[in-house]
This record gives structure tokens, C-alpha cells and sequence, in this order.
């Protein structure tokens, strides 16, 4: 049996469905509810068991960006499968007296049903404006079938520490024209660290010298954050020469990157992770210790989302790292 | 003339002048470890807004590392007692929400207090003890009455100057009228470079009005509609239901003309009317806000009553419960001239506004508490649809910018209304600031706080804006001075003395009733 789903019907619940939300806000003094989308807002996910946790992600994520949520459920197996449902998410602002509804659509996709994606997605897209994909299992990426759906993505959003080689992922992302990983959004806080060490134009005058760059990080091979962290240093400073080493520590850490040390002769500065939340800066003979929460996923993607355009650094890192990770590996 | 570029500057000059590992994309900016002075600490001021707003950075981790606060006051206070008033204060306060101990015990611990009086030279000695050389944000929190002899003391110890940057915080208002404001930036000039002061206007920092630069210059479809071909008028309200309350003897000094108009309404019309400025920065952005100021009109004494309206409330029972006329209120004289209410008619003599009337009006009980801004635009020039009669089937489009209490923006149009016949209604079309985006915005203190830390003066106002905005006001100041008025002339709980809606009658216009 053919599986189908038909664009018009879907944007018909839709439409029924504000009918129906305007009705059960009721009554001539009632302000009714406001519907928001700032963009289209798809996330692909792979894994059934996935569900529960995305819908808590997007409950927390819409409020601040407000969106038409396109859920794909990609299931495995030969079987045909294409369904769809419409849901709204609506809630009470603190203090206010309208409710907010974002509109939200479930697709369950087969395998063989991959082909039928893309053009869904162009018609269920809200007009005019921005198309962002999330991709929860970066593997995907990889996977043929799946390039037709990203591409119709404005941003796609990766998360790359779900991936087993660093290499191929990040070679993969480097060939993409607009994506973002949350395995670099989770170094904001590490790069934000090192880069206020740097406010003091006195210590940035060792920059010029600088010979050594170490990172230790957590497992067995270099991960995505500790290529994006050393990448992110030599780009700033101007792809200098200089000698980069990485070794592992038996320590797990969020982002994978456990530490970072820079050195020019008779100088050096380093960044450790002491425990979950908190690093130690060692400049100049000084230990100071400074917070380092773990980022949620709702706060990695929030930081992504409110980033409309080009993140031109990350553009240059990723270029960067995805020429290290191959030297690497050879 | 042509300048020529000299060879590129080699790495380690460019070391030197820039971190190269900043991101401003995803980076917030921190401010530098400083030291704010409160003069007048335990004052209403600093007790409803800036301790709270200081709590809040405190809990966003906006504050500097070694941020320290010094309360100064001539109340009596011990430390703990001053930490004590200001927790008390922060638990009271709406914008900040409900209080974390934790939070609250790592903010108390920077916060100490010193008494003194304002005149006593041996106060800034003490105070000169306890701030070291560090930066330090001096902030005037007291009664206007207080900032000359501040400042000169602050000037005698030669605390306006040290190894770190030093700042002066200003709050209105600045001076009670043109000579007086003059005076005050002189006073305040002979201590502190004009670069070092920051006249803190805090419509200014509300987000909302942020917004309108936003909405005028981000976007491509307004601004070529912003222009006199276009707008037919511009209306600027500020209602509040409220009287004066307990603050009736400051309130006969200064009325409605001085106390909003002269620099609420007028920063808000400068926003609104302004030239785009070439970069947001801020000398670029208060440049123009301050050309736009020297371009209103300045009315001619006989101009005065044509183009002004001064009111006061009388008694009235509103809502089910008796509310006294201004007279009445607590510390008010029983013959008070005092304006409570004001409209101004004003013109802006350059090419883009040249014959659009700004109209501005500001009250205290009136009906509701709003601020607003309504773009009334031209009709269309002609009405193909014959069955259209009604006269809202013909309603300009009107653009209305609301600045509080629910911050956003609503587009007026007309639509057909569904059915056989071509009737058309006025439909709204409106975008909710506060709801759309989910996160809370910071209050107007919170920016303003953190900018004077940061030591951006975007959102402050220069001494040739204040001057320009008591140029406006200053002749009707004196018009008013010299005419003794029928007050009261409007009931609380209403829109206003007649005499306002006969200003606009003359022009063809009505008020909007917000």
C-alpha cells in the first residue's frame, strides 16, 4: 500500500485548528490567542525513544523562539510509512493575559519514504521565512537520502559529539554551505575563558611567540571540541606555525576537551577542567577558578537559534579543523 | 583629500590593540572591575530601581569580577543595616523577581555604606579611603538640589580623576529649566569632562524604545513611508491613572511640562523623528537625537496658547471610589497653578517633517496608565468603494508603537469585510513585544547600569540634547508663569481639559483614545 500524505490536507488542520483554538479562548472580552512563528523550526530525529526528550526541548525552545515545528520522525525498516498530525503548543506568559500558540507537526517517515520529504518540507515551510533544521543524530548526515531534506534548510544544526570519528563528520560539515554544531556551541564557555585571560594587552604580546599548543581531552581519540578548540586558537592568531599536540586524560568531560595549554618561550597559560562546573586558569604563576556549568541541550540550541546568519569564525574554524583532523588521521 | 595608507601594521602592534580571540557574536561584553558610589542610598530611587537592577546583573552574571558598592547618605547606617534595607528592597521590588538567597549573599557581600553629608568635606575624605584607584562610577541618586555640592566635593578630593576611569551618573531632572540646566552642566563640567557624564534618562533604556530604532532602521518598508508625503500626524501619549501620592509638595514644583515633557516626550519624539544615524554608536546616534531636538520649532510667546495646554485634576469619583482633585492631595497649596496635564502642539522645521504636527500630551489621572506613539498616515487619496459610507470604512492606516504596558507594535488597516457587499472595516494587525519573545528583557536600569560600566553613552543624553529639549519648553514655561489658569479644568478619570481637543480641532484632528 502506497503511504501518503498531502501537503494541502495538513495546512487545512492547520488552518482548522486556529479556528478551533480562537473558539476555545471564547468570548468578546477575551483577547484570544496570539499565534508566533518567527521561522520553521525541523527536527529530524532518528530514534523513537527519542520523542519524550525532543518534545521537552522544544516546549522550553519555542518560547523564546517562537516557531511551526516540523517534527520528522525517521523510522527504519522497508515498510511504507508517511503519516502526519498537527498539534499546537500553546502557554500563558507570567502576567499576561494572552495565550501564545506555536503550530506543530508530527511526520513519521519510513525509509522508503525519504524521497518524499523534501518537497513536504517545502510546502509545509512558513512562508517567507527562515527553514531551520535540526539534526538530533549527526550520522544522518551522511546518509544520502537525507542531503535532499538538509538542503532545504537555511541553517542546519548538527550535534557532532554524537558521531564516532571526528574526521569524517567534520570533513562532512566542512563541505556544507550553512550549518552549525552544538559540539562548538559548547565551547562558548571554554572560549570565552581564554579569551578574557587575553583582555590584558600585556599578556598578548607572548601571543607573537607563542612555539606550543596542548589539549587534553577525554576518550580514546581527539575529539570534534578538541580539534574546534585548537583550530579556533590558530585561526584567531592568524594560522601561525606552531607545534599542536593532544593527549588523552581517564576524565569524562561535557564537551570532550579536558584542557588547553599555550606556551611561548618562558611563558605559558593554561585552562583545566578541575570538575563538572568549574575550571582552573593557571597565567602568570596566578590559579584562579572560574565557573563552567554544563550546557543543556535547550541552551546550546537557543545560543544556535538566536544566531540568524553566518557565524563567519566558526566558518574558518571548522574549514581549519576539518584540515587537521585529516593530518590527524593520516 | 586623499590619504594614503602606510604598510600594513605588523602582528605584534595589532596584538596590542585588539584580543584576537574576542567573538562579539556569541561573547557577552564584560564590564570592567569597578565600584559603584550611590549618593543617595537609602533613598526611594535606590531602593525601587538600582538595587534591584543590580540584583538582577548580579543573577545574569553580568557583574564584574570585584564589583563593589558604596552606599553614601546622611542616614545613620551600618553596613549590615544597609545590606538589610536593600535585601527588604529587592523583595519588594516587581522587575526582579523572587529572591535567591544564595544570589542575594554573594551581592550583599559587595555592598558597604559610609554616612555623610553632602556639603561635609571630610565625607568624600572618608569616601577617597575606601575606594583605592580602581574604577568607580560616581551615581547621583539624590535630590537635584544635592548634585552641585556633590560634584564639588568629589572635584575638592580630587576623586574625579584616579588611575582608573571615573564616570558620573546624572538622573533628571537637569535643571529646572534652560539657565538652570545650563548652570547644572557647567557645575558639573568644571569637575567632569563632558565625556565622563552620563545623564541617565531611563525611557531611554526600556527596550521598547530601543525597539523603535529597530523597527524604523532595520526594516525597509517603514522608513521610506517616514516623511511628511506620507504621515499626516504623530501622536505621543504618556497617561497615567495614578495622582501624585505622597509626592504632592515635590510635584507643585514641577508639574507635568517639566516632569515629562521636557524630557520624556521629547527623548521619544527625538527616537522617533530622527535622522538614521550612519553606525549605532553613540556620539553618531546622539547626534542625531540632539539635531533633531534643535530642530523643533520654538513657539513665540503669542504662539503659546494656540499650541499649548496646561490642566489640572479636579475631584471626581472614579471607579466607585471618591479621588481628591490635585488641590486636595497631601503637601498641594489650595490655589496650586500647577499643571498636572500638558499638550503641546510642536512642528519640526526640516525637509522630512516640514507642516507634520507632533502632537505631545501627558497626564496624571487620566483614564489608564500608557505610552504610546501613533503614526497617523495620510488617507488614501481617493475612495473607489461607493457603498463605503461609514467613516471608519475609511480610516487611515495608523501605526501605533506601545511603549507600556504591553510593549509592541499595531498596523491599522482596512479589510473587506466577508460577505456579498464591498463593506470595509478597520482590522489590527499586531505584534506583542513582550510575548513573542520569550525571554525576560532586561528593565531600563539594568542597560543603563550596565552600559555606564561598559562606558557606552548611547542611551544617555548629551548636555546639547537637554539643552535643546528646555529650548522647547522654556517659553512656554515662561507663558504659563505669568497666566493665572481656571484650574481645576479636568475631572480625574478623563482624557483631559477641553482645551486639548480643541488644539487638534483646529488642525482637523482628534485624539486617539489609547
Amino acid at each position: 500500500m502506497q503511504a501518503q500524505v498531502r501537503p494541502e490536507n495538513i495546512l487545512k488542520e492547520l488552518h482548522e485548528l486556529w479556528v478551533s483554538l480562537g473558539e476555545q479562548a471564547g468570548g468578546s472580552e477575551s483577547p484570544g490567542v496570539l499565534r508566533a512563528c518567527a521561522m520553521t523550526l525541523v527536527v529530524a530525529t532518528s530514534q523513537a525513544e527519542d520523542a519524550p526528550a525532543v518534545r521537552e526541548v522544544l516546549a522550553e525552545l519555542i518560547r523564546e523562539h517562537p516557531s511551526r515545528v516540523i517534527v520528522l520522525c525517521l523510522r527504519q525498516g522497508a515498510e511504507p510509512l508517511l503519516e502526519a498530525r498537527v498539534t499546537a503548543e500553546c502557554w500563558l506568559p507570567f502576567g499576561a493575559r494572552q495565550q501564545i500558540c506555536c503550530e506543530r507537526i508530527e511526520i513519521s517517515a519510513g525509509e522508503a519514504n525519504l524521497p518524499d520529504l523534501p518537497s513536504l518540507l517545502l510546502a509545509l515551510a512558513a512562508p517567507g521565512l527562515p527553514v531551520v533544521l535540526w539534526c538530533r543524530h549527526a550520522p544522518l548526515i551522511e546518509v544520502a537520502e537525507f542531503q535532499p531534506i538538509a538542503a532545504v534548510a537555511d541553517k542546519l544544526i548538527l550535534d557532532s559529539s554524537t558521531c564516532p570519528e571526528a574526521g569524517s563528520i567534520l570533513r562532512h560539515m566542512a563541505g556544507l554551505p550553512a550549518v552549525a554544531d552544538l559540539s562548538w556551541t559548547r565551547l562558548t564557555g571554554w572560549r570565552e575563558i581564554i579569551a578574557r585571560l587575553f583582555d590584558d594587552a600585556g599578556r598578548r604580546k607572548h601571543l607573537a611567540g607563542l612555539a606550543e599548543l596542548h589539549i587534553s581531552y577525554a576518550g580514546e581519540a581527539i575529539p570534534v571540541g578538541g580539534y574546534y578548540l585548537a583550530a579556533w586558537v590558530l585561526s584567531a592568531l592568524g594560522e601561525i606555525a606552531i607545534h599542536f599536540d593532544a593527549f588523552s586524560e581517564p576524565r569524562p568531560s561535557e564537551s570532550g576537551v579536558l584542557g588547553l595549554m599555550l606556551a611561548a618561550p618562558g611563558w605559558s597559560v593554561s585552562v583545566r577542567q578541575v570538575d563538572d562546573s568549574t575550571v582552573e586558569t593557571v597565567v602568570d604563576s596566578v590559579r584562579q577558578r572560574s565557573a563552567l556549568p554544563q550546557r543543556t541541550e535547550v541552551s546550546v540550541l537557543r545560543e544556535e537559534l538566536a544566531i540568524a546568519g553566518r557565524d563567519h569564525v566558526y566558518d574558518r574554524v571548522l574549514r581549519l579543523a576539518a584540515r587537521m583532523a585529516g593530518r590527524q588521521g593520516r | 583629500m586623499v590619504t594614503i595608507s602606510g604598510p600594513e601594521r605588523n602582528w605584534e602592534e595589532k596584538l596590542r590593540e585588539q584580543n584576537p580571540f574576542e567573538d562579539p557574536l556569541r561573547f557577552t561584553r564584560p564590564a570592567p572591575p569597578c565600584t559603584l558610589v550611590i549618593f543617595g542610598a537609602s533613598g526611594d530611587l535606590t531602593k525601587r530601581k538600582l538595587v534591584p537592577a543590580l540584583y538582577s546583573l548580579s543573577c545574569d552574571r553580568r557583574l564584574p569580577r570585584g564589583f563593589r558598592v558604596v552606599g553614601v547618605s546622611r542616614t545613620p547606617l551600618s553596613d549590615e543595616q544597609f545590606r538589610e534595607k536593600m535585601k527588604s528592597a529587592v523583595q519588594a521590588a516587581d522587575e526582579a523577581g523572587p529572591l535567591d538567597e544564595g544570589e542575594w549573599s554573594g551581592l550583599a557581600r559587595s555592598l558597604s555604606y559610609l554616612s555623610g553629608d553632602a556639603g561635609d568635606a571630610a565625607t568624600y575624605q572618608r569616601l577617597r579611603g575606601k575606594l583605592g584607584e580602581g574604577n568607580v562610577l560616581f551615581y547621583l541618586a539624590t535630590q537635584p538640589s544635592q548634585y552641585q555640592p556633590i560634584v564639588a566635593g568629589l572635584g575638592g578630593e580630587g576623586l574625579s580623576q584616579g588611575a582608573g576611569w571615573r564616570r558620573l551618573v546624572v538622573e533628571k531632572p537637569f535643571g529646572q529649566d534652560l539657565e538652570s540646566a545650563r548652570s547644572l552642566n557647567q557645575a558639573l563640567q568644571r569637575v567632569f569632562a563632558e565625556s565622563q557624564i552620563y545623564r541617565i534618562h531611563h525611557y531611554l533604556g526600556k527596550e521598547t524604545v530601543q525597539n523603535i530604532l529597530a523597527f524604523r532602521f532595520g526594516n525597509g518598508i517603514f522608513e521610506p513611508l517616514w516623511n511628511r508625503r506620507y504621515v499626516n500626524h504623530v501622536q505621543i501619549t504618556a497617561a497615567e491613572s495614578i495622582g501624585v501620592e505622597q509626592r504632592g509638595a515635590f510635584y507643585q514644583e514641577v508639574g507635568a511640562l517639566r516632569d515629562m515633557i521636557q524630557n520624556h516626550l521629547l527623548q521619544v519624539m527625538a527616537t522617533i523623528a530622527m535622522e538614521p544615524a550612519a553606525v549605532y554608536q553613540a556620539d553618531a546616534v546622539r547626534d542625531e537625537r540632539a539635531k533633531l531636538l534643535r530642530s523643533v520649532r520654538v513657539l513665540k510667546p503669542e504662539e503659546v496658547s494656540l499650541h499649548a495646554v496646561a490642566g489640572q485634576y479636579g475631584p471626581a469619583r472614579v471607579g466607585g471610589v471618591e479621588v481628591p482633585g490635585f488641590r486636595s492631595e497631601p503637601g498641594v497649596t489650595p490655589e496650586s497653578q500647577t499643571d498636572t496635564y500638558a499638550a503641546l502642539t510642536l512642528l519640526v522645521d526640516n525637509w522630512r517633517w516640514a507642516g507634520v504636527p507632533f502632537y505631545l500630551r501627558t497626564g496624571k489621572r487620566l483614564p489608564k496608565r500608557v505610552t504610546e506613539i501613533a503614526i497617523e498616515f495620510h488617507a488614501a487619496p481617493h475612495a473607489p468603494f461607493a457603498d463605503s459610507h461609514d467613516a471608519l470604512a475609511v480610516a487611515p492606516n495608523l501605526l501605533i508603537l506601545r511603549i507600556q504596558p504591553e510593549e509592541g507594535i499595531s498596523l491599522r488597516f482596512v479589510a473587506k469585510r466577508p460577505g456579498r457587499r464591498m463593506w470595509l472595516r478597520p482590522v489590527s494587525m499586531d505584534f506583542n513585544y513582550g510575548s513573542s519573545f520569550g525571554a525576560r528583557p532586561p528593565s531600563a536600569y539594568e542597560t543603563l547600569l550596565l552600559d555606564a560600566m561598559l562606558g557606552d553613552p548611547t542611551l544617555y543624553i548629551r548636555q546639547d540634547a537637554v539643552e535643546a529639549s528646555w529650548g522647547v519648553v522654556q517659553p512656554i514655561l515662561e507663558e504659563w508663569a505669568n497666566r493665572r489658569f481656571e484650574f481645576p479644568n479636568y475631572a480625574a478619570g478623563t482624557w483631559g481639559p477641553v482645551a486639548a481637543d480643541e488644539m487638534l480641532a483646529r488642525q482637523g484632528h482628534v485624539w486617539r483614545r489609547p
